[in-house]
């Protein structure tokens, strides 16, 4: 059956890129003769049955909007599968607007949606995968859409901050986006070489501590005293929080509890925390070090996208469009190599239907070039006594007390797994 | 032709964006004019401790590519020389000793006293201008001169908000932005301004000494609502960090033991104010049974060592150029500005209060034609918002409130207006 109406609707957070595929479409989908339908707001609208919250997108509407940022149909995080009742709501308004063909653009928590949709029956359904935090799952390099360019912005930010912390003698804490995992920081830490990048992958073993962290930042600050640099940057990833073990956050004092009283471990503002334990550590051995907590994330979601993400989107729009055309269906679009390559979904989502994340593979020599341009306390630290020495000194410690303190670190687990 | 002396150049405060172009406009033309020229790093810190070590000659190869570079190739810092006798003699001994006759000083107003401090307690040896930066823009100039780094910080701040504009659009939610600006709403104002962002508030509004924290909530509240009623579920209100300053202490508990720096100011960062915002309005609304998503983010920090745009760029030439002439002329014991396209001193007296001593801070003028129109184009609830029945009910239907209630909680911010 040909493809005649075919709807575009986008879900999770905004991401650079998302209005040039949007354009991207609705174009391609006109010269393939078929009616491109804008549906606003995620499926916020569709899962309460509403089929009057959309509306035909013309060459003129799109034509120029490639270069923006932002989401011209708005987004939202409403997931049709919630509900048995959303997802009948979701069908039924497709059905009834005679939609045949569905671009979902969306990450991880979009495809479940997607997914569900799909098998259904009644509608052909494709995802583009669009989320700045990199982390859908997708064969190695291939970013998702929008994340070059948030990490492009925050890589700017970091340059400030880095040259800012150089200019005042002082340390930035930066806790960046990117839930659950540590691609957007780590992305970001990389490329504008902060002096120190943490991710929850580092960490294999759950629960990450609260002190775990403040001891390497902790290190890295006593490492570049020792090196006579007063100042640097560390960049923490918010996941970090989700590692965290209840029992220690419980601690702490003023978390943001629910009407249950549970602690939000994820609303634990992480930058703060982090800045009081070690400020706190240094002070009380005399050591004054102005630290600063600054959160990155928000403002990097609409930046206008860079000419790689512009690009990117237009190639994955008409991808989109041509596959539905052709009658494919069931599938997450990808370029690889230069070729349009459909991911069938059931690769993508795990058994339970959810979308599968791609975590920070920190076996790979990229994550290994990463580390071994960070100062932080390593192995290699505790080869030369004299170094040792001067490492304890920085740190207003005893040469034993600096080893208890630091020395897990002659032996940490990143570092057995890059081969050193 | 022989030396006219030897000049230092010193930079103190936080940064701002075209610190390098001073550096180097005023390098190069003080080279020109045979004067050896030595960059003072970390600004007072190591002189008080006379550490001669901070005491570097300058060449045209040092800084003749640094123009476009944000920070400052020569460090900061927040030393105050004129915290004990003892500081401000091992300043001007460690500089005699450098044999440095001519001081250039780049920096706020704390650096701009300190400055004059050391040039009278030398007895005139030392003679110095001031170069008058913060991207705070609350230097007493004229109206209408900024502060250099304020275009560069406030042109960064708009690209910010502007992405929390649109994502606030995209996701349906609201922004709570903190600008910095420390006492006075430049920052905060022109960014919110030149973003149209719904809404800025900023300290200079309130005639009394402290602003109720609920009459802030009240304000952004009140805005929401007013979208909402509209039909806009989104917004974003840019709150300047002056606010800070203006709460009552004994109703907000950070304020109590605050964080002071070395001038005796209190370290604004250390009270969260958009997260205590978007707290208590959040939890104003949801207990009406409205939900709206409310997001906090702070501005400031990443604005001021970012590379400065052209307008910076070219008006730090000038001030760097400014500065040197000034002192070749036989000058001392003035700050340098750029008035019409011309160099124009202003003496150090000018900078302060006549009794106190204090440092003037030019703030926001709330009866200019510059507020009058940024106040134009915000969303916020005003008088003619309480005119019409019709368009009140509309309101607290809006607020999940009667009208009479709706009223009594709004209705006193119309008076605000200044």
């Amino acid at each position: 059956m040909p493809i005649k109406r075919l709807g575009v609707v986008v879900g999770g957070g905004p991401a650079p890129g998302t209005n040039g595929v949007i354009a991207a479409v609705a174009m391609e989908a006109i010269k393939g003769g078929c009616t491109p339908i804008g549906f606003h707001d995620g499926f916020d609208w569709l899962a309460q049955r509403y089929t009057d919250e959309q509306h035909e997108l013309t060459i003129d509407e799109v034509s120029r909007i490639h270069l923006d940022g932002g989401v011209l149909l708005g987004s939202s995080r409403r997931d049709v599968t919630r509900d048995a009742e959303s997802l009948e709501n979701t069908v039924a308004a497709l059905t009834k607007l005679r939609i045949d063909a569905l671009v979902c653009i969306g990450g991880d928590d979009m495809v479940r949606s997607a997914v569900t949709i799909e098998r259904r029956g009644v509608v052909n359904v494709v995802q583009v995968p669009k989320s700045i935090d990199n982390d859908l799952w997708l064969p190695s390099p291939l970013a998702t859409l929008g994340y070059e360019t948030a990490r492009h912005v925050g890589v700017g930010i970091v340059k400030s901050l880095m040259e800012d912390a150089r200019t005042t003698g002082r340390w930035y804490l930066g806790v960046t986006m990117g839930r659950p995992t540590g691609h957007l920081t780590l992305g970001i830490g990389k490329a504008a070489s902060a002096t120190c990048t943490i991710i929850p992958e580092e960490f294999p073993e759950t629960p990450i501590s609260l002190s775990g962290i403040a001891d390497i930042v902790e290190g890295s600050i006593i490492k570049r005293r020792a090196m006579g640099k007063s100042y640097g940057v560390v960049l923490l990833s918010e996941a970090l929080v989700e590692g965290f073990s209840p029992r220690e956050v419980a601690e702490l004092q003023d978390v943001d509890r629910d009407a249950q009283g549970n602690i939000r471990v994820t609303e634990i503002d992480l930058g703060r925390k982090v800045k009081n334990e070690v400020q706190m550590r240094l002070e009380q051995r005399g050591i004054k070090v102005t630290m600063v907590d600054k959160t990155i994330g928000y403002e990097l979601r609409c930046a206008p996208p860079i000419p790689f993400d512009a690009e990117y989107a237009r190639d994955l729009g008409y991808a989109a469009v041509t596959y539905l055309l052709q009658g494919g269906s069931g599938s997450l679009v990808t370029i690889q190599g230069g070729e349009f390559t459909p991911v069938p979904f059931e690769h993508v989502v795990d058994p339970s239907g959810a979308g599968r994340r791609r975590a920070v593979d920190i076996t790979t020599e990229n994550y290994r070039v990463a580390r071994e341009y960070m100062v932080r306390i390593g192995p290699r630290d505790f080869r030369d006594p004299a170094w040792v020495a001067a490492l304890a000194r920085a740190g207003a410690l005893d040469e034993d007390a600096f080893r208890m303190r630091f020395g897990r670190f002659a032996s940490s687990v990143p570092e057995q797994i890059t081969g050193r | 032709m022989d030396s006219p002396g030897r000049l230092g150049i010193l930079v103190g405060g936080g940064p701002a964006p075209g610190i390098n172009a001073v550096i180097s406009a005023a390098t190069i033309e003080a080279l020109n004019q045979e004067f050896g020229v030595i960059g003072i790093h970390e600004g007072f810190k190591r002189l008080v401790r006379r550490d001669a070590s901070a005491l570097r000659p300058l060449a045209f190869d040092d800084v003749s590519r640094v123009h476009l570079l944000g920070g400052s190739i020569l460090g900061t810092s927040r030393e105050n020389p004129t915290s004990s006798p003892e500081a401000t003699l091992a300043v001007i001994e460690t500089l005699r000793e450098a044999g440095i006759t001519h001081l250039i000083t780049i920096g706020g107003d704390d650096t701009a006293l300190s400055s004059r401090h050391i040039s009278e307690q030398s007895g005139g040896q030392i003679r110095n201008v001031h170069v008058p930066k913060t991207i705070d823009n609350d230097l007493p100039l004229p109206p209408h001169v900024s502060t250099f780094g304020f275009q560069t910080a406030r042109h960064v701040g708009v690209e910010l908000v502007r992405n929390l504009m649109e994502d606030a659009k995209s996701t349906r939610r609201w922004y709570v932005v903190v600008a910095m600006g420390r006492k006075a709403g430049h920052l905060a104002l022109g960014i919110g301004k030149a973003a149209g962002a719904t809404l800025t508030v900023v300290a200079e509004e309130f005639a009394a000494a402290h602003v109720p924290f609920a009459t802030i909530c009240d304000i952004v509240e009140g805005a929401i609502i007013k979208r909402r009623a509209m039909g806009r579920h989104f917004g974003v209100a840019v709150l300047a960090e002056g606010l800070i300053d203006r709460l009552d202490p004994s109703e907000v508990v950070e304020l109590q033991d605050v964080e002071r720096d070395e001038h005796g100011h209190v370290r604004f960062a250390e009270v969260d104010l958009a997260r205590k915002v978007k707290a208590e309005v959040q939890g104003r609304l949801s207990g009406r049974g409205l939900r709206v998503t409310i997001t906090n983010k702070n501005v400031g920090y990443e604005l001021r060592c970012a590379d400065p745009i052209s307008f910076d760029a070219e008006y730090c030439r000038d001030l760097g150029y400014g500065a040197v002439r000034f002192l070749l002329d036989g000058g001392s014991g003035a700050m340098v500005s750029v008035q019409n396209g011309r160099f124009v001193p202003i003496p150090f007296d000018d900078l302060v209060e006549t009794g106190s001593g204090k440092a003037k801070v030019r703030l926001v003028d709330v009866d200019s034609e510059g507020f009058r129109v940024a106040r134009a184009y915000m969303i916020r609830l005003d008088a003619e918002d309480f005119v019409h029945a019709a368009w009140v009910d509309r309101l607290a239907d809006a607020a999940h409130l009667t009208p009479g209630a709706f009223r009594e909680r709004f209705e006193y911010l119309a008076s605000t207006r200044p």
